[in-house]
């Protein structure tokens, strides 16, 4: 009996992992890594691990111990090539059986094909040895020029600012976290950058990265301006790993393709997290997700479903991410919006931006406003009705929309 | 130093670990595989899955709490009571040693 086979060693896979225990699974359960780590926290990566505020031993989401306690067998270094749909992975670390197999391959940094992209010094941050690389030449480094505004390029600039380094970040769209957040947040942001010290030069592209000797000098950008760098750090966004899963018909480039149960179209075979492309029951259509929260819930639902128990993932969709002083939070999606009001102080650099579709509160995004987003997250799990001119009164308290407390499921 | 801290599941099971001082009873349990505290969020304060209940005689011992954990304990859950704190937000000292937590039955 071979039991269940989790490619892929993140929180997509651990909490598959944990979750087939607890609802039952009783076979052998052999978690493939190509880490040399034990599944471990991704945010302190751009932030605290990167500064020397978090260190390594606190990084793994859960101690050997756990593995033991649940007899999860994980292997390192393992690379999967390919899967014999009979029931069998080839590896660099030898072939494996199965009778249950389940994908949490994850993404891998999105590199542009630019010239200079090769140079010593040119980097992505993915993993704890991305981060260590990082981390290693921190020292050296005299400037920084990020390609990408999203998350990770702001939560690195800020963190590289706060250890003394000159940053320039150079984003293409208009604004920054376009794809992720509305124009309130995205202007408050830039601001509060800029008061930082931190370069954020916006529908500004990449022409080329330059070097000398192999090693990056600095970066041309779409305006012919050259900013000088000695670290160029790409955050330019993650493609999912579907290649293990597209030959079995079980993936596209958007995702392996899977229900809101991380169920593919084969009975034994599952996925969960950033790899994963299917129905999210929030909101109501196919999408992946890249969040701590999805990998986590979408691996539980999937753990349960292949213990054989049927838990959909229900959750409302949210994100943090913190930068500098500010602690962003999200809940729900903002981009099918019809109307939007702020509450609370953008002065005090207090607030939230509530996002509306049909007098329903369809996303809340916060800056510091902590209630505002634990209330999102139950207030968006339930029918509620509200209309702009009540959100934007003040005397009002959104709290009063939900009748009772509901648990987030 | 290394005080003890135990762990009481909401069955009765209990748990006695070591924990270095300094470090957040969140990562005593998730260290030491203690069930049921799931720390979602990595101790950064950004969801409510590390929750406990202090024991009753050491709920007064704890520094207070901020208004972002206060804030975050209204989204346990399990129902919040008096003694509700998030397990990340409790730093371990020697003068914690023999400190008494129950974990709720779940986090989600």
């Amino acid at each position: 009996m071979s039991g269940l086979l989790i490619v892929g060693g993140s929180y997509a896979g651990l909490n598959i992992a944990a979750s087939a225990r607890q609802h039952g699974f009783d076979g052998a359960i052999t978690m493939l890594t190509e880490e040399a780590f034990l599944p471990y926290h991704r945010p302190p990566l751009s932030k605290g691990y990167l500064t020397g505020a978090v260190d390594a031993e606190s990084l793994p989401l859960r101690g050997e111990v756990f593995y033991r306690d649940n007899q999860v067998d994980v292997v390192f270094g393992a690379r999967a090539e390919h899967v014999e749909p009979e029931g069998r992975v080839v590896t660099t670390k030898g072939t494996f059986g199965f009778d249950k197999l389940a994908f949490a391959t994850g993404t891998q940094a999105r590199r542009i094909p630019l010239a200079g992209a090769d140079l010593d010094g040119v980097v992505t941050l993915r993993s704890l040895a991305d981060a260590n690389h990082i981390r290693e030449k921190l020292e050296q480094t005299s400037s920084v020029v990020i390609i990408g505004g999203g998350f990770i390029g702001l939560e690195l600039a800020a963190s590289l600012a706060k250890a003394g380094k000159p940053v320039t970040v150079l984003e293409g769209l208009p604004r920054v976290m376009a794809r992720v957040t509305g124009p309130v947040i995205s202007n408050f942001v830039e601001r509060r950058f800029a008061a930082e010290g931190v370069r954020i030069l916006t529908a500004t592209g990449v022409e080329r990265i330059e070097g000398d000797q192999g090693k990056v000098t600095g970066v041309r950008d779409s305006h012919d301006v050259v900013h000088a760098a000695d670290l160029v750090v790409m955050a330019v966004g993650a493609v999912p790993n579907t290649g293990l899963a597209e030959p079995l018909g079980l993936a596209s480039g958007q995702g392996i393709h899977v229900d809101s149960c991380g169920r593919t179209a084969n009975a034994a075979m599952f996925a969960a997290g950033d790899c994963a492309f299917g129905m999210n029951l929030f909101a109501g259509r196919d999408m992946r997700l890249e969040s701590v929260q999805n990998a986590t819930d979408l691996g539980k639902a999937a753990g349960a479903a292949i213990a054989g128990r049927t838990m959909p993932n229900l959750s409302v969709p949210w994100f943090w991410s913190d930068q500098f002083d500010m602690k962003l939070q999200m809940v729900g999606f903002s981009q099918d919006a019809q109307q939007e009001v702020v509450r609370g102080s953008l002065e005090d650099g207090k607030f939230s931006v509530f996002y509306l579709r049909d007098e329903r509160v369809v996303a809340i995004e916060s800056v510091n406003a902590v209630s505002d987003h634990v209330l999102g997250r139950k207030l968006l799990a339930v029918d509620h009705r509200v209309s702009a001119a009540m959100l934007a009164d003040p005397a009002f308290n959104p709290r009063d929309l939900i009748a009772s407390k509901v648990a987030t499921a | 130093m290394m005080p003890k801290v135990t762990f009481k599941s909401h069955q009765g099971d209990v748990r006695e670990v070591d924990v270095a001082a300094g470090r957040s009873l969140m990562l005593a349990a998730t260290i030491n595989g203690v069930p049921g505290i799931d720390a979602d969020c990595g101790g950064t304060l950004s969801c409510a899955t590390c929750h406990v209940y202090v024991d009753p005689q050491w709920i007064d011992r704890l520094p207070a709490m901020d208004d972002v954990e206060n804030d975050l304990l209204e989204n346990t859950a399990c129902e919040r009571t008096g003694n509700s704190r998030l397990s990340c937000q409790i730093i371990v000292t020697d003068e914690l040693e023999g400190l008494s937590v129950e974990v709720p039955e779940r986090q989600f």
